[in-house]
């Protein structure tokens, strides 16, 4: 099953960078945004999982809830992408919701095997409830 | 003539007359009425003040008489002096002790003489109150009694001189002192901190004020007089610099700290710091380092700012150069292989230094507050072990841990590991190639946790290890660190109160090793863990000895066998070697027929049977071969 992703980061070369790693070498259907606001743009359909940086210039990663909440992003699971996080500082960003956490740098070979690993666990814990 | 001698007291004597500072000083109008005075009184033309020195009489007041002073043999007055006793001489021609006196025989040609003493309240006579007349004459007892009368007049003049010397004296040195305590209070408050003397319960008292302090008035000045405490100059500061005076009143300890205050609506930080001073106080020293703080953080803002402007980049052309490594675009030929890994290493090189500025700018600045909970160290070590996983297979070298359970420590996790893992790293790039990196977890004592990292590289010159935890300190560039990861890992150790540091020998690998408080397990399971590690050693080597024993044993059956002489010594050697070991059942048996051996071996050669001699090394070589089968 050919997975979705919608990328939200700011910096273009990261960006092109997680489009080549998820797009290029796995294969993924990916569509890409510099901001929140950019994302909403993007329109429907829903995409299988969100990246979303955290600190995208003058926006706030974080923000991401409020879009769902209000309806204006199609809701579906994300990961955070941040720069080196401490312990409690991923256990924050997991509790407001995020199935997982990639933190930069990371190698582009590995990120699909990782958003993969993190939405598997996420979809199986689905299952359970 | 008859030379007068000194008096006993003489040197006493002339201290106290120097003392009155008379000698050659001015003509004064007091002692010249008194000596005009005395003249009078008794009609004579000649009257003295005459003070007695070492080599001359000297005349502090006279009248009617032109030389100022006598050598002392022919003076009339040291006679005065000798005997301490008034002296009257009616007719000096008459008198066999003056009569060639050249005083007599010359000018003034003295003829009367009637001297007193002036004897000082501490009994030394410094001169005379006399009267001197060229025809001989006789004196009255009244006129004597007037005489002395005006002596003791002379005297208190002397005494007041005495005192007014005294008196000028010890304002000149008051006078002296207080310049230099002007200069002494001049420096202190030209220096740019404020010092102030603190007593065990916290009073205080000024002793000068770079800073103003709140009771200060317009002029600078303490206005009220009134009781100080610490607490008015850094306020509730008193409960944890208490303890400090005390240290370094008691035990002459010193010590320092930083407070920020709020200063008229503006952030002042304080560094206090306490040294011993006196008996009952300390001296404590304010400095405002606001600024020194403040450009401390602008460095450290800076510096974060660069790495982290320089890192954000670096990892996208690490994640690009990855990329294209993995052949995500087709296949590279060898050369563009080679120049990716070349700019791969690189680029990683340059992402591992930035990453340890960052983190030894984020801990020296302090501001990263340790996030202490309960740490299990078998984990963190199995982690650490983990994260090195992938550098220890490339370099070829094995990780052992060694660690029980039951060791822990409070501590912020994330930074421990990063200080374990950097020593371990460190290890792993300075070993030979097949050689294994040892991380074991121990006790240096009852509550002291010890972790230590040994390999077996190249090792450290002593001369070097101290320079070792230093920042950007590589002893070899070839290895691929930043030269940064020791200095963190001390620079984390140390802010957990922990001590860190490296034993080595060069050629014999090295011990790098951090000392923490903490849990460790119970003693019964740690003296387990060294029982068994020391017989494990013991097994090792005492197999180690066996081949070498059982050919030894063979070679003397088949000495028995052809009947030559056994080499008894050996044997015993060998056997009491074996028997000086114990462990595991097949060794304690073997230890039973090795004793059997020696045995027979103590007995006169003579008198063992052979045969008897044979069966017991026989059984002896069968267990070696059932405790050498057990490998």
């Amino acid at each position: 099953m050919t997975r979705s992703a919608i990328i939200i980061e700011d910096d273009p070369a990261l960006r092109r960078i997680i489009e080549v790693a998820l797009g290029r070498i796995a294969g993924w259907s990916v569509r890409s945004a510099e901001g929140l606001a950019a994302a909403v743009a993007l329109g429907a359909p829903a995409p299988d999982v969100y990246l979303v940086d955290v600190m995208l210039g003058d926006e706030d990663g974080r923000s991401i809830l409020g879009l769902f909440d209000d309806g204006s992003l199609a809701r579906a699971p994300f990961l955070f992408v941040t720069a080196l996080v401490r312990q409690t500082q991923r256990a924050e960003y997991m509790e407001l919701g995020a199935i997982g956490v990639i933190e930069k740098p990371f190698d582009p070979t590995k990120l699909a095997d990782a958003v993969e690993r993190a939405l598997e666990q996420h979809l199986a814990g689905e299952g359970r409830r | 003539m008859k030379v007068p001698s000194k008096p006993e007291n003489e040197s006493e004597r002339l201290q106290v007359l120097r003392a009155t500072e008379l000698l050659d000083s001015h003509a004064e109008e007091a002692f010249d009425t008194l000596a005009r005075a005395v003249a009078k009184l008794v009609g004579v033309p000649i009257a003295l003040v005459s003070l007695v020195d070492e080599g001359r009489q000297w005349f502090k007041a006279r009248v009617g008489l032109a030389v100022a002073e006598t050598p002392r043999e022919i003076a009339f007055c040291a006679h005065v002096v000798e005997t301490s006793e008034p002296l009257i001489v009616e007719d000096a021609t008459l008198d066999e002790r003056f009569s060639d006196n050249p005083l007599v025989t010359g000018p003034p040609f003295v003829r009367f003489y009637a001297g007193v003493p002036l004897a000082m309240p501490s009994g030394e006579v410094v001169g005379t109150l006399c009267v001197i007349d060229r025809v001989s004459r006789t004196l009255t007892a009244a006129q004597l009694e007037a005489l002395e009368a005006l002596a003791s007049q002379v005297l208190r003049l002397v005494e007041l001189r005495v005192l007014n010397a005294m008196v000028r004296r010890g304002n000149d040195r008051l006078r002296e002192k207080n310049a230099a305590l002007r200069r002494a209070r001049a420096m202190l408050d030209a220096a740019p901190d404020t010092m102030l003397l603190v007593d065990r319960s916290g009073r205080c008292s000024e002793l000068s004020s770079a800073i103003r302090l709140p009771w200060d008035n317009a002029d600078g000045g303490d206005a009220s007089g009134a009781e100080r405490t610490i607490d008015d100059v850094v306020p509730s500061v008193r409960d944890e610099i208490v303890p400090m005076v005390i240290a370094a009143i008691e035990r002459g300890e010193s010590s320092k700290f930083e407070r920020s205050i709020d200063r008229e609506g503006r952030v002042v930080v304080l560094e206090l710091y306490v040294a011993p001073c006196r008996e009952s106080e300390a001296l404590v020293v304010l400095r405002d380092v606001t600024r020194e703080r403040e450009l401390e953080r602008m460095k450290h803002e800076f510096i974060g700012m660069i790495a982290h402007e320089i890192r954000t980049p670096l990892s996208s052309i690490l994640a690009s150069l990855k990329i294209l490594d993995a052949g995500v675009f087709g296949a590279l030929s060898d050369e563009q292989r080679e120049m990716v890994s070349v700019s791969l290493q690189s680029s990683e090189r340059l992402a591992r230094l930035v990453s340890d500025v960052l983190d030894l700018e984020k801990l020296s600045l302090g501001g990263a507050k340790l996030e202490r909970s309960r740490v299990d160290l078998s984990a963190l070590c199995t982690d650490a072990t983990r994260e090195l996983a992938s550098l220890s297979r490339e370099a070829g070298v094995k990780l052992v841990l060694e660690c029980l359970d039951g060791f822990a420590v409070e501590a912020d996790r994330d930074r421990l590991l990063q200080a374990v893992v950097n020593l371990l790293g460190n290890a792993v790039r300075f070993s030979p190639r097949g050689e294994p990196v040892t991380l074991r977890v121990d006790a240096a004592g009852v509550g002291v946790v010890r972790i230590t990292v040994r390999d077996r590289g190249p090792g450290i010159a002593p001369e070097q290890q101290s320079r070792l935890f230093q920042r950007f300190e590589r002893l070899d560039r070839s290895k691929g660190g930043t030269g940064l990861g020791l200095a963190i890992a001390r620079e984390i150790i140390e802010q957990h109160g922990g001590r860190i540091g490296v034993e080595s020998e060069p050629g014999s690998g090295a011990v790098f090793w951090i000392e923490m408080d903490g849990e460790t397990p119970h003693r019964d399971a740690l003296a387990a863990r060294w029982r068994s590690e020391a017989l494990a050693e013991a097994t090792m080597i005492f197999r180690a000895t066996l081949p070498a024993v059982r050919s030894l044993c063979v070679a003397s059956l088949d000495a028995i066998a052809s009947g030559a002489t056994v080499e008894r010594g050996a044997l015993r050697r060998a056997s009491h070697r074996i028997a000086g070991t114990s462990g595991s059942l097949a060794m304690l048996a073997l230890s039973a027929a090795a004793r059997a051996v020696e045995d027979l071996c103590v007995e006169d050669a003579n008198e063992i049977d052979l045969a008897v001699m044979r069966r017991a090394i026989e059984a002896f070589v069968a267990q070696l071969d059932i405790t050498l089968g057990d490998r």
